[in-house]
């Protein structure tokens, strides 16, 4: 019993970290068809740069803030200089993202040099408790917990706020929310500005989960993005949620069963899903070419 | 340049491509040409995707990289043998075929976002599963097999890989000149208008996904043959990656354009690996062509010889202008 | 002239949609654009829009050329949009709906809700349906009310019978005399029984040309125009 709560733990705290980074990247493709595949870069930035200040300076929630700055800038450059151009082209666009997921992930080797890093937990977040005979990790609950205000923050702001309506009425028909008056130009950097800020959130919170930091991790964390948005449909922050649980638990308990098969697991439940349902569970776009 | 004069030209082209080990006898060149023989037709079955369907890969390692498994294992199981490499070939044609067609039945019908996130996905897959399956593969540290004795020789090697690549370029030319690859070339123009007249887009896409995976799992296997090794970063995404240069520098859209993007970029990297011993920072030469892409991209988009086309027709307009016709 | 357009053309894509389109529309009135399917009668809404925007010619709004603004700056200087299919934000409630279209919470804006609410009651019932289960009428409603929210001196409404029942028909045509009072209309519409009632002028367009103009009434007795241009006699 308690070996499956603790994978429960570990699959929900993969989960969220798959999560901060699909939330950007539904969101991003809902309103304006751009998929951005350089937002694992952005994953690797916001654990070096983040690890690389709470080394520094001993304090993780510096680094914290750190990372969420680097993923503002980051992605205002990315929106402004390199996706911009391209808007209304599928293709350069694709490409484009792709070269940008190099750069990104090669000048990191350049910046920290080609070998991992280690990233140690914060103290005040080390070793855990045991509730009942079963030991509870600390900084998993930790992350759990920041996923779980994300999610309940952008679910508060999607419903509640004018702009949130906005968001959601642009994913649905881009073109009526700029005949209300809205600049959608200027909705849309906000979205990939604060998408970019989550995914580097998300680097630095996975760096002491793992223990290491590694430049090839951003192309590994966002094929499970991607994964998890074709799951949950394009454009969908609730669909994002429920298909990054799913597909961080069946990861966690999978990798414990049949360990080999950990990764085709999440293969093989979103080839159903295109197969049954190819706008994704919670979908609300269309998806024909 | 008229049509005859085209294929003229390159045909004296080949015919010196054919002479040139008997010419210029140097084992590193010899090899460098060879990889650039194999890159070419890798990079060509990309383009019937990219450039003349406008379908967006990002895993045609997958392919590449089953048929360069197919092969090692093959030799290495079987022994040395023609029986064996051709029992390689079949295998690689008949995996090539069942995925590139249940991957474009599964994602071809959707935005052109699924087919470049699936086959990331899968290449992802298939690398995984390369180094978790050691049995078979030896995993990350791969394994060296024989080849049958006949293409140990370098230049006959090179011959083998030089008539290859004109066999396929043959072959996709009398494609994209067929009336399928008209079809093609319009899904690209105008995919709803190739619709609307009739035309079953998606079948016409899966069919190109198809060929050009086959075509990329047999430069795979020439690939394995003439490294004689082969390890899981067959399915990396650098490969993808260098394909996608070779055919974005080059033109996408021709033919000639892959070969000559596969000419620059294998020098370049054959350049570049040297002057990392000058300097650390050309280790770190993927930024540079991932620099050098995204500026392709953004401001060069048809590549080499696209631009040259386009250049040589404004030419032409130009002396007809001036004729006054 | 509130809105007046010379020689607008526009291409969507390789096509050349609009080959010339000139009219004028006067404050106060209702004026009718109609014209065969494929005319470009919707896609001179467009162009007047932002959405598809015009590459030759003028388009002047209370005197100011509006022709190269993005759509936000047109709507901004007082031009809504009630587009064929409605537009209705089928995941967001009809409260949720009406959200978007208000910029401000000001008094104006409330008088302007409570006004664009005693015309469409039928939206208060529904208030917190979600736009994706209300009928089609329903949902033509709440795309006009949702244009009438804004501060509005001129309202584009692309075809609001098409698809309707003959008494919705009757209810909307009612609500657009109505509104005549408060904002100036151009109207798109095929179904020439509604087009005759509540329009004052007409174009029509064909071919992405305009080709004939005039008062509502000299169209009606004109047989040989209607013939030509719309089939109806």
């Amino acid at each position: 019993m308690a070996i499956w709560l603790n994978l429960t733990v570990n699959g929900l705290a993969t989960g969220m970290l798959i999560f901060l980074l699909a939330v950007g990247l539904t969101l991003i493709f809902g309103l304006m068809d751009v998929l951005n595949f350089a937002h694992g870069g952005l994953f690797v930035w916001g654990a070096f740069a983040g690890i690389w200040l709470f080394a520094r300076t001993g304090s993780f929630l510096l680094g914290l803030l750190f990372a969420v700055v680097v993923g503002l800038i980051l992605g205002w450059f990315m929106e402004r200089w390199i996706i911009q151009p391209v808007y209304g082209n599928h293709m350069q666009q694709i490409l484009i993202t792709l070269g940008v997921m190099l750069v990104l992930s090669e000048f990191i080797k350049v910046i920290w040099g080609p070998n991992q890093l280690s990233a140690p937990t914060p103290e005040w977040l080390a070793g855990s408790w045991v509730i009942g005979g079963v030991v509870l990790i600390k900084y998993r609950l930790f992350i759990i917990l920041v996923g779980l205000l994300v999610f309940l923050l952008a679910h508060f702001l999607l419903t509640h706020t004018r702009m949130g309506l906005i968001v959601r009425a642009g994913v649905m028909n881009r073109e009526m929310v700029q005949a209300l008056g809205v600049n959608i130009q200027r909705v849309f950097m906000g979205v990939f500005m604060i998408g970019a800020a989550l995914a580097t959130l998300a680097g630095v919170l996975f760096g002491p989960y793992s223990g290491v930091i590694y430049a090839e991790m951003g192309l590994e964390y966002a094929i499970f993005a991607f994964i998890v948005v074709i799951i949950g449909g394009m454009g969908s922050v609730m669909g994002s949620a429920f298909a990054s649980a799913i597909v961080g638990l069946s990861g966690a308990y999978v990798n414990y069963l049949l360990p080999d098969l950990s990764l085709a697991v999440n293969m093989l439940i979103m080839l159903v899903v295109l197969l049954w349902k190819p706008e994704g569970l919670f979908g609300t776009k269309g998806v024909k070419g | 340049m008229k049509w005859e004069k085209k294929w003229i030209f390159g045909a004296m082209i080949a015919l010196f491509l054919f002479v040139l080990p008997w010419i210029y006898d140097s084992r590193s060149t010899l090899i460098l040409i060879t990889q650039i023989f194999i890159f070419a037709v890798f990079a060509m079955s990309y383009d019937l995707l990219l450039g003349y369907t406008g379908i967006i890969s990002f895993g045609h390692a997958m392919f590449f990289g089953i048929g360069a498994y197919s092969t090692g294992i093959g030799l290495m199981r079987n022994g040395e043998t023609w029986t064996a490499l051709l029992y390689a070939l079949g295998i690689t044609v008949i995996l090539c075929l069942l995925l590139s067609h249940v991957v474009g039945m599964l994602s071809l019908r959707l935005k052109s976002h699924y087919y470049a996130m699936l086959t990331l996905a899968f290449t992802g897959l298939l690398q995984v599963g390369a180094e978790k399956w050691r049995s078979l593969t030896k995993g990350n540290d791969g394994f060296t097999f024989h080849i049958p004795e006949f293409l140990m020789d370098r230049k006959i090697f090179y011959l083998f890989s030089l008539l290859f690549m004109i066999i396929i370029f043959l072959f996709l030319y009398q494609l994209i000149s067929s009336p399928f690859g008209k079809v093609l070339q319009a899904i690209r123009e105008n995919e709803r208008r190739a619709l609307s007249l009739g035309y079953q887009v998606v079948h016409y896409k899966v069919w190109a996904n198809v060929i050009a995976g086959v075509i990329a799992g047999l430069s795979g296997m020439v690939y394995a043959l003439s490294l004689r090794f082969i390890n899981t970063s067959v399915f990396a995404v650098d490969i993808t990656l260098d394909v996608l240069l070779m055919t974005i520098i080059g033109g996408v859209g021709t033919l000639l354009g892959p070969i000559i993007g596969a000419a620059l970029i294998e020098t370049a990297h054959e350049m570049l690996t040297e002057l990392a011993d000058v300097h650390w920072l050309f280790e770190r030469w993927i930024i540079l062509f991932g620099l050098i892409y995204i500026l392709v991209v953004l401001f060069f988009p048809k590549g080499i010889v696209g631009t040259w086309n386009e250049w040589m027709k404004k030419e032409r307009w130009k002396k007809w202008n001036r004729l006054g016709l | 002239m509130l809105l007046e357009i010379e020689q607008m053309e526009t291409f969507i894509g390789q096509y050349h949609i609009l080959h010339g389109i000139t009219l004028s529309v006067p404050a106060g009135e209702v004026t009718v654009l109609l014209g065969r399917n494929g005319a470009g009668k919707t896609t001179t809404l467009r162009s007047i829009m932002g959405l598809a925007p015009a590459q030759k010619g003028t388009i002047r709004f209370c005197g100011e050329e509006i022709q190269a603004f993005p759509p936000y700056e047109i709507v901004r200087r007082g031009i809504g949009y009630v587009p064929e299919d409605q537009g209705i934000f089928g995941d967001l409630t009809v409260e949720e709906n009406l959200k978007v279209a208000m910029k401000h919470k000001d008094s104006a804006a409330m008088e302007r809700l409570q006004w664009t609410l005693e015309l469409f009651p039928d939206l208060k019932t529904d208030w917190h349906k979600k736009g994706a289960y209300l009928s089609g009428g329903q949902k033509q409603m709440l795309s006009i009310a949702r244009a009438l929210v804004q501060d509005l001196s001129l309202l584009l409404i692309d075809e609001p019978s098409k698809g309707l029942a003959p008494i919705m028909v009757e209810k909307v045509a009612k609500a657009l005399l109505h509104m005549k009072q408060k904002t100036t209309i151009v109207l798109v519409e095929q179904n020439f029984a509604m087009a005759s009632w509540v329009g004052d002028r007409f174009y029509i367009l064909d071919d992405g040309k305009t080709v004939a103009a005039g008062p509502m009434k000299e169209l009606k007795e004109d047989q040989e125009l209607k013939r030509k241009y719309l089939g109806v006699s």
